[in-house]
């Protein structure tokens, strides 16, 4: 259901037809003034609304020129803007390359020390014992390139498990 | 401006926009110049103010130039950026506006309106009664500018640019009824504050 106002305005427009246009016309004649006086407004407003679209001003726009080079000054800043980020990648990319060349360089032309060759048979990675009452240790000393299992808690040690 | 004239302005825009498609830039340039008064006008009878007018239409060209790859010519393009830049006035007064206190009212100011009750002219008038051109347009200058920014609106982008209820509706966001309850008021309103000048016609 438009209102009174949606209708009036629609009406004035000459966009209300069929029965909604009898309708409205019926209630306007209802109204004060009647539609008689309804018919009247809308045909000062006419004028005026051609008056409005002819005489409705507006300052001249002054500096145009000036007007047309801010805008072209604010499109160039536009554009360094939207530059920026592929100078950034290209930075970026850069600084990528320049790294993978100097690692490249430091694992060819820089000598590396060789690991030290040691004259043990065997190296102790890790002591596990099953018997809770044992307790062992790999303690070494890198001065002396020496390295002992203290085993705490051990009767005997078998035969079988010694060292050749 | 005739019809054929109309028509090849409207050829001479899309060469240009094609132009600026390929990123010609002076070919921008002359679109803005052959756009810049209506455009201008168009922005200042809204926000009737020359420097936020001057800002809003050259905010208003750069969104057209920012978003010329998407303009398929299926409508022409003064009526395109027209759009344009009646929406970068619209978003610029709805911004204002939320900073400021207060529900707007339509019947303000106008309450017990009745269709001719208060703009029903008097007789005819003699010839030295009647306004002259000048005399008129700082009437109807002054009737725009005494309008709430809403009623502006409607009436400038109804009675000025003729666009049509929805298409208002799309621009400032408000609902058909809304726009059409708008007009009603507003109309009363510039009827009102133009009596004597509408008399004079």
């Amino acid at each position: 259901m438009k209102a009174f106002e949606e209708k009036f305005t629609a009406w004035m427009d000459g966009q209300l037809a069929g029965r909604e246009l009898e309708e409205f016309e019926r209630e306007l004649q209802r109204r004060e003034g009647g539609l008689a006086a309804a018919e009247k407004e809308r045909t000062v407003f006419k004028s005026l609304s051609a008056a409005l679209k002819r005489h409705a001003s507006a300052p001249e726009l002054e500096f145009p020129e000036v007007f047309n080079q801010q805008i072209l000054d604010r499109m160039e800043s536009v554009r360094e803007r939207r530059t920026v980020p592929w100078r950034l990648r290209w930075l970026v990319w850069a600084g990528v390359g320049c790294l993978a060349v100097a690692a490249g360089l430091y694992q060819t032309l820089i000598p590396k020390p060789h690991p030290v060759q040691g004259s043990y048979w065997a190296e102790v990675k890790s002591v596990r014992v099953a018997d809770p009452s044992l307790w062992a240790e790999p303690v070494s000393t890198s001065g002396e390139e020496v390295t002992l299992i203290w085993i705490d808690g051990l009767d005997y040690l078998p035969e079988s498990y010694a060292l050749r | 401006m005739s019809e054929q004239n109309q028509a090849a302005a409207a050829e001479e825009d899309l060469a240009l926009v094609r132009l600026c498609q390929d990123g010609d830039r002076e070919a921008f340039n002359r679109l803005v110049t052959r756009h810049r008064q209506r455009a201008f006008a168009m922005i200042y009878q809204i926000v009737r103010d020359e420097q936020d007018a001057w800002d809003l239409a050259q905010e208003g060209f750069l969104k057209a130039w920012k978003s010329m790859g998407r303009f398929r010519g299926e409508s022409a393009f003064g009526t395109w950026l027209h759009r344009i830049l009646s929406n970068v006035a619209i978003d610029w007064l709805r911004r204002r506006r939320g900073s400021q206190v207060g529900e707007f009212d339509d019947s303000r100011g106008i309450s017990g309106v009745e269709p001719g009750a208060l703009t029903v002219p008097r007789a005819e008038l003699g010839p030295s009664e009647r306004l002259s051109d000048q005399e008129l347009r700082v009437r109807m200058d002054e009737a725009l500018g005494k309008l709430s920014e809403e009623h502006r609106v409607v009436i400038v982008l109804r009675e000025i640019q003729g666009l049509e209820y929805q298409e208002i509706a799309t621009r400032t966001g408000a609902s058909l009824g809304t726009v059409m309850s708008r007009l009603f008021y507003a109309r009363k309103k510039l009827q009102t504050l133009l009596k004597d000048v509408y008399e004079s016609l």
